[in-house]
């Protein structure tokens, strides 16, 4: 069992240790009673305390041999993939984006349907149609992403299938990786910048793969918003209605790899918990409507989960998120379902922890927790405490009458009510993970008043480094975003944090000399300084090192671009608020790490990506699974997974900290921290 | 708005010449006040306003206080300092100079042009009569006051301290009575403490978040407060080399900063429009004095600091008791009551308004403009006077309401940052705008129509007073109507491919012996005519009708630029703008043309004219010697005139032209249908047609692609071509009489 395992240093997936398979331990943590719980507790602390003499010989303290893989599938590195292989493990763990990417996906294909049958009837009609190519053209490009899409979808619930089935029957000789050919081929096709073998960007193909999402979802909003919403709504009603069958067809051929797991359950799961993320952006007026899918998925997955397993436990897992969010309704009869059926224990503890691992991530609920105004808020504070007020979640929602007893009779039907899940959908893709926006404000010197420009971003391109040359003309002209705290002012900002690189990057110029602005206020040319101030934070944000300068000095010879390996500290954990505008700052933000993607040597034609993501421990969804009353310590929820292509190893926060923050003497091989995917998590999750 | 737009690029400095339009005297404020000195000798006050004017003001007769005006600057005054004993008046601008001024009679006796950017600030040591000037190019000096009054103009040396390693533009500076520490404020947060004597560094005291907008300095130099848009008032120690209190009453930026003598009570104003007293001794102490009506940006203490006067970005002065509040003193710690002491001021001086708006009319000759006070007025840039006050109505109507479909090229650029409209010409672009002077109304009925270039006649009227600028010409008593004015401007220029021959037609204009300026207008004499660089840094100021005095003549000797001079003096004519078009028979939609012809024309050229030119070179005219040949470019010049403008109606009545399928007004000219109609900087498109159904006045050339056209109005009524036949015949009547 992973979290059993001391935690080793970038430990190596290695056949010599598969002959022992850890079978035993971790069906005691599973079905373990607190007891025993508390036991491993105390194993796992004395552990680590000595961890680093333990991962050189591999031994617990009891001298059992300790577990040797992980339940975490890597990537196939076939041929310089690891940039790939690093940014699509860092994705798969962003919250949300495997939903995103699904809904993104379903609707999209529909949209497809929907064009290319237009353009066939135009084609008919009109030939001398001058849109036409241009129409094609597009849906060419659209269908090229969804293929791209698609096959990432495609991997990762393989993926997560595979990790599932490990857990499950952990085996030595199960093969822990994939192969991201698909991927690759489709990425190829909408992007020819990666054909070939090189070695290349990993903050290109991010930025690659986020646009292409994006594209999609600009495309189909636009025509959402314009086109007759109750005609799409219809026609993806039936998408909808359809999708359980393909995918069970696309399941069935790939039967082979998983075996316990239906596609189509998953993304049952997952359309409620995507529904109740959209909501959250949805107009006020489309609430109800929402919440009524809520329940009609719920209510229909009880029904089908007393004829199967497999239903059985997507209902647990809707259970699950029920308990984060108690206002969605609960149905105690699905509960006690599952209660019930003792046999399911093995799945129904995966199964959550997939949940936190994919789509449950804190800050989602949290946020739907402040928008709905909550008439009893319960503090999520762990995923063991929300388990443990379970009945009194349910209580609230019985007391609360959001559910109108009228809708819930028919959502029994055994037929899928997809409607109101359409809409969410479409909610859903009308809003992105990456997305935030920036406010370039041009301040003048004389009146005080200021212009403002708003740019949206997906990822933030953050210097690691001064350049000497520029260092006095900085100097002269730096400025500080003056929402800067009063006191901190004093202190200049040392380089090689990130705070430092963030007031950096907002670092605007001053409009002086030959290059006044000119003040519509003051009516003359004037001083004004010009700085940029984040409006709108995304829930997941990307920040960019710019470790890869194509300046000339430093440019070596040979074509590739050299590589700033300065040590930038990344921080666990960062609020953002100073560089914020006023709207912006009132949120108080704060930005956990999540994952990050690093690169190892010396340029950027040479060296090796690797991504190191967070993940919630598996003995903590093992705990509550277990109904324990204690609260673990949100220390210890969660560990880091270091991916280095097929080989994968588990962290402890400790270690994860030293290995990305800390200087080493040898800096060819030390690798330095490149993307830094940080996810929110707000205020009252703090509290 | 045309004139609105930003300074960018570096390069080459370029002169330009500008000129504002204004009153003769100007007795109000135009816009925002900058800065005040108050003397209490005289109990005077003079005040720097953003209009370029300083004005002194009588406190003696508050009925019809205005004294003078003390005009030389041409853009913001940003600070003023009043030295030996009220003598002399020292003011910063954003010309980039600074003045020295005999106070009392308001004239100026010199002018400091070692500052390369805005003058923001001044400094003065009372007891050493030395006054430090700082500005936006980081640069501080340091002048001795005597100096500067004894300077002539044979002595004008002046040696001056400068202080280096300042690292960001200057907002403000402060000197101590006796000279010995000068404390600057700058963009770069920190105040900078210097040492007058030695233009030592004394310190760097940091503190402030943001732009440090105000400082000053008590009398020993062992306090001083400074002021920032970080919106917070600091107290430093100098001795203690740190910061001993901080106020923070202000919700917006702090831009001015006023203590008395003793310094136990100082005032604070800024953009929110407060004006707060505060005891510096107790940081608690702050009692709101009154509210304004607009942010607040200069104080200064009147008649025995018991008066405080108050500058806003609005023009008027007012003038708050504050007898009442001194006396409050610290001892009350009351807490702040919710409204301010004073509800209204004792005293105001009227400011007037200026212009906020402006919207240059089509013609590029007048200009719309909407006030502060909503009154919406009517310019003629070109004589630089006011046309109409429209009074209060609305001034997007009054645009629309005023919009022509003519067009005329920009030659002018024109900016409000004086609140006033002031004109600039620029080298390379000044001269594009020729129009007819009959259409445009210049010179007289009975005169015949003459091309005017409006960059051309606002430059010689501007010099007009200016001797060098008259030209004596003994041809001048050629008859006006024969002077070698090209009237005839329909000349078209027919090149093939590439070649595109530029001739502009020579045309001299000599009406009297002695030419002045131009001879349709003159402009007024009391219009300031600036010669500055495009970035604002001026060189020469004079009033129109000065050109002639003695010294205006000599410095203007060395300050014109040549391109004026070209024009002013050596009466070179600016050239023609040529616009390129092709002429094609009209073909309906779809169908390509298939020849291209190339040519070339004044882009002032009217569509009769084109008109005419078709009807005689393509329509097949039984004027043989024109008909068919396409290379020809010249009419023939024997037609009387009575012929030829017969020739052009016949032609009107004929040929009609189109560009983008719209049927074009005879009237308008190449340049407004390219402007309005085509749309597109690429060479201009005209089709033509007849507008007749006959097919005997189709040249053969054409008749391929004039088929069709017959087809599409064969249904018309024929009576329409007798009458055109009935027309055609009186011509050759004419014609051969």
């Amino acid at each position: 069992m992973a979290c059993e395992s001391p935690p080793r240093k970038r430990a190596k997936l290695s056949l010599k240790f598969s002959k022992n398979p850890p079978t035993k331990p971790m069906r005691k943590l599973k079905i373990g009673s607190v007891d025993e719980q508390m036991k491993s507790d105390v194993c796992h602390t004395t552990t680590t305390e000595d961890g680093k003499q333990r991962s050189k010989t591999g031994l617990t303290q009891d001298g059992e041999p300790k577990l040797p893989l992980q339940p975490y599938v890597g990537f196939y590195n076939i041929g310089n993939t690891c940039y790939l292989n690093s940014v699509l493990q860092a994705l798969r763990y962003c919250p949300d984006f495997v939903t995103v990417l699904a809904n993104v996906l379903e609707v999209g294909e529909k949209w497809l349907n929907k064009k290319s049958r237009e353009v066939v009837q135009i084609d008919g009609k009109d030939p001398a149609n001058g849109n036409q190519e241009a129409d094609k053209e597009e849906i060419d490009n659209i269908s090229r992403i969804l293929q791209l899409l698609k096959e990432m979808h495609k991997v990762f619930e393989f993926m997560r299938d595979k990790e599932d089935n490990f857990i499950l029957m952990p085996s030595p000789d199960t093969d822990m990786a994939v192969n991201p050919e698909l991927v690759l081929e489709a990425l190829r096709t909408v992007n020819p910048m990666f054909e070939g073998y090189l070695q290349h960007d990993a903050q290109e193909l991010l930025c690659s793969l986020l646009s292409s999402l994006e594209e999609v979802r600009e495309r189909i909003s636009k025509d959402m918003s314009c086109g007759n919403k109750d005609a799409m709504n219809n026609n993806i009603c039936e998408v909808v209605c359809r999708t359980p069958t393909t995918s069970k067809t696309e399941g069935s051929l790939k039967g082979g790899c998983s075996p316990s797991m239906n596609k189509s359950q998953k993304r049952g799961v997952e359309s409620p918990s995507a529904a109740r993320k959209h909501l959250s952006y949805g107009p006020p007026s489309g609430d109800l409507v929402v919440r009524n899918s809520t329940v009609a998925g719920v209510s229909n997955e009880k029904g089908d989960g007393q004829r199967s397993k497999e239903f059985r436990r997507k209902s647990m897992r809707n259970k699950q998120l029920e308990c984060e969010h108690p206002k969605r309704g609960e149905n105690t009869h699905d509960k006690k379902d599952v209660l019930k059926d003792m046999k399911l224990e093995k799945k129904k503890s995966l199964g959550i922890k997939r949940l936190y691992k994919l789509t449950n991530q804190p800050t989602i609920f949290s946020k739907l927790n402040i928008l709905k105004k909550k008439k009893q808020h319960i503090p999520p504070s762990s995923p063991l405490g929300d388990i443990n007020k379970e009945g009194d979640c349910i209580g609230d929602v019985k007391s609360s009458d959001e559910m109108e007893p009228g809708l819930q009779s028919p959502s029994r039907d055994t037929t899928m009510s997809g409607a109101p899940v359409v809409i969410l959908q479409h909610q859903g893709i009308s809003q992105s993970l990456f997305q935030g926006s920036l406010v370039l404000r041009t301040k003048c010197m004389e009146c005080e008043n200021y212009t403002e420009r708003c740019e949206e971003f997906q990822d933030i391109s953050v210097p690691v480094h001064r350049l000497k040359k520029e260092e006095e003309d900085l100097e002269l002209n730096q400025i500080e975003p003056p929402t800067e705290s009063n006191d901190s002012c004093d202190v200049t900002l040392s380089q090689g944090s990130l705070d430092w690189a963030l007031s950096e990057f907002t670092l605007g110029e001053r409009l002086t000399d030959t290059n006044k602005y000119f003040c519509d206020s003051c009516l003359h040319l004037t001083e004004a300084e010009r700085f940029l101030l984040f409006d709108d934070l995304p829930d997941v944000m990307v920040v960019h090192l710019k470790r890869f300068s194509a300046l000339s000095h430093t440019f070596s010879p040979g074509g590739s671009i050299p590589k700033l390996n300065d040590v930038m500290v990344t921080p666990l954990s960062i609020r953002m608020e100073r560089w914020c505008t006023k709207a912006c700052q009132q949120r108080m933000d704060t930005y956990q790490l999540m994952s990050v993607v690093s690169h190892t040597g010396s340029s950027s034609s040479s060296g090796h990506y690797l991504s190191y993501v967070r993940v919630p421990k598996l003995k903590a969804v093992c705990t509550q699974d277990s109904k324990s009353r204690e609260s673990p310590q949100p220390v210890d929820q969660y560990e880091w997974v270091l991916f280095d292509d097929d080989q994968v190893s588990a962290l402890s926060e400790q270690e994860f900290e030293s290995c990305i923050n800390q200087p080493s003497e040898s800096q060819e091989l030390f690798d330095t921290p490149y993307l830094l995917f940080y996810s929110r998590v707000t205020t009252e999750k703090n509290d | 708005m045309a004139g609105h737009h930003r300074q960018t690029g570096k390069g080459r400095k370029k002169v330009q010449v500008s000129y504002v339009l204004r009153n003769e005297v100007e007795r109000e404020h135009r816009s925002g006040v900058n800065c005040m000195q108050y003397d209490p000798l005289m109990n005077r006050l003079y005040s720097g306003g953003r209009d370029s004017i300083v004005r002194i003001w009588n406190l003696n007769s508050m009925n019809d206080p205005y004294v003078l005006s003390m005009e030389h600057h041409t853009d913001w005054v940003n600070d003023t300092v009043l030295c030996c004993g009220g003598r002399t008046l020292i003011s910063a601008s954003s010309d980039t100079t600074v003045k020295v001024w005999n106070a009392h009679k308001g004239f100026c006796m010199s002018t400091l042009r070692t500052h390369k950017d805005y003058v923001k600030a001044l400094a003065y040591a009372k007891d050493k009569e030395h006054v430090a000037s700082g500005g936006l190019d980081r640069q501080i000096f340091l002048w001795d006051v005597n100096t500067l009054t004894a300077l002539t103009a044979t002595n004008n040396t002046v040696t001056t301290s400068s202080f280096n390693g300042q690292k960001d533009s200057i907002y403000s500076l402060a000197m101590n009575p006796s000279g010995t520490v000068l404390i600057s404020g700058s963009t770069e947060k920190v105040l900078r403490v210097w040492d007058p004597r030695t233009c030592a560094k004394i310190m760097k005291l940091k503190g402030h978040t943001d732009n440090v907008k105000s400082v000053i300095v008590n009398k020993d130099a062992t306090q001083c407060l400074s002021s920032s848009s970080d919106g917070s008032v600091r107290l430093w120690s100098l001795s203690q080399q740190r910061c001993i209190a901080s106020f923070n009453v202000h919700e917006l930026g702090v831009w001015a900063l006023c203590a008395n003598d003793s310094f136990t009570q100082f005032y604070s104003g800024g953009r929110d429009c407060r004006i707060f007293q505060t005891d510096p001794r107790f940081p608690e102490s702050s009692i709101l004095v009154c509210n304004t009506d607009s942010p607040v940006l200069r104080m200064e203490l009147g008649a025995d600091q018991e008066e405080l006067w108050v500058a806003t970005v609005k023009s008027d002065l007012k003038c708050w008791d504050i007898k009442e509040s001194i006396h409050r003193k610290s001892g009350d710690y009351e807490t702040i009551s919710s409204g301010p002491l004073l509800s209204r001021p004792k005293e105001t001086i009227k400011g007037g308004s200026s212009i906020r708006q402006l919207s240059i009319l089509n013609d590029k000759r007048h200009i719309l403009t909407l006030d502060s006070d909503q009154n919406v007025a009517l310019w003629d840039a070109v004589t630089a006077t006011q046309v109409k006050d429209l009074g209060k109505v609305d001034f997007q109507d009054e645009v629309k309401k005023r919009f022509k479909m003519v067009y005329v090229p920009n030659w002018f650029t024109v900016d409000l940052k004086i609140g006033m409209l002031c004109i600039h010409l620029d080298e390379t672009d000044c001269f594009p705008a020729w129009v007819s002077s009959k259409e445009v109304g210049l010179g007289e009925s009975d005169e015949p129509e003459t091309k005017v270039n409006y960059g051309g006649l606002v430059l010689k009227a501007l010099l007009e007073h200016w001797p060098n600028a008259h030209s004596y010409d003994p041809d001048s008593v050629i008859p006006r109507t024969e002077n070698g004015i090209d009237t005839k401007t329909d000349d078209i220029k027919v090149s093939f491919g590439s070649s595109n021959p530029s001739t502009p037609p020579e045309h001299r204009r000599h009406d009297t012996l002695i030419v002045k300026g131009n001879r349709y207008f003159s402009m007024p004499g009391h219009t300031p005519v600036i010669f500055g660089e495009a970035g604002g840094r001026t060189l020469f100021r004079f009033l129109c009708r000065d050109a002639g005095g003695e010294s205006e003549r000599l410095l203007l000797k060395d300050s014109v630029p040549a391109w004026v001079l070209d024009v002013a003096v050596d009466n070179q004519v600016p050239k023609f703008n040529k616009i390129t078009f092709f002429l094609q028979p009209y073909v309906q939609p779809g169908n390509k043309s298939v020849k291209k012809d190339k040519l070339s024309a004044n882009d002032m050229l009217q569509i009769k004219k084109v008109q005419e030119h078709v009807y005689k070179n393509f329509m097949g005219q039984s004027d043989s010697s024109i008909s068919g040949s396409s290379t020809l470019s010249r009419r023939s010049s024997e037609p009387s005139e009575k012929g030829e403008e017969d020739q052009t109606e016949i032609a009107m009545e004929k040929v009609e032209l189109l560009c983008q399928d719209q049927v074009l007004e005879p009237n308008s000219d190449l340049r407004t249908v390219k402007h309005f109609i085509w749309k597109s900087a690429a060479d201009l498109e005209l089709h033509y047609r007849s507008k007749v159904q006959n097919g005997t006045s189709v040249n053969d050339s054409d008749e391929k692609s004039n088929s069709s056209w017959r087809t599409a109005f064969s249904s018309e009524p024929s009576n329409r071509e007798l009458k055109i036949k009935r027309k055609h015949k009186s011509y050759k009547l004419d014609k051969g009489m």
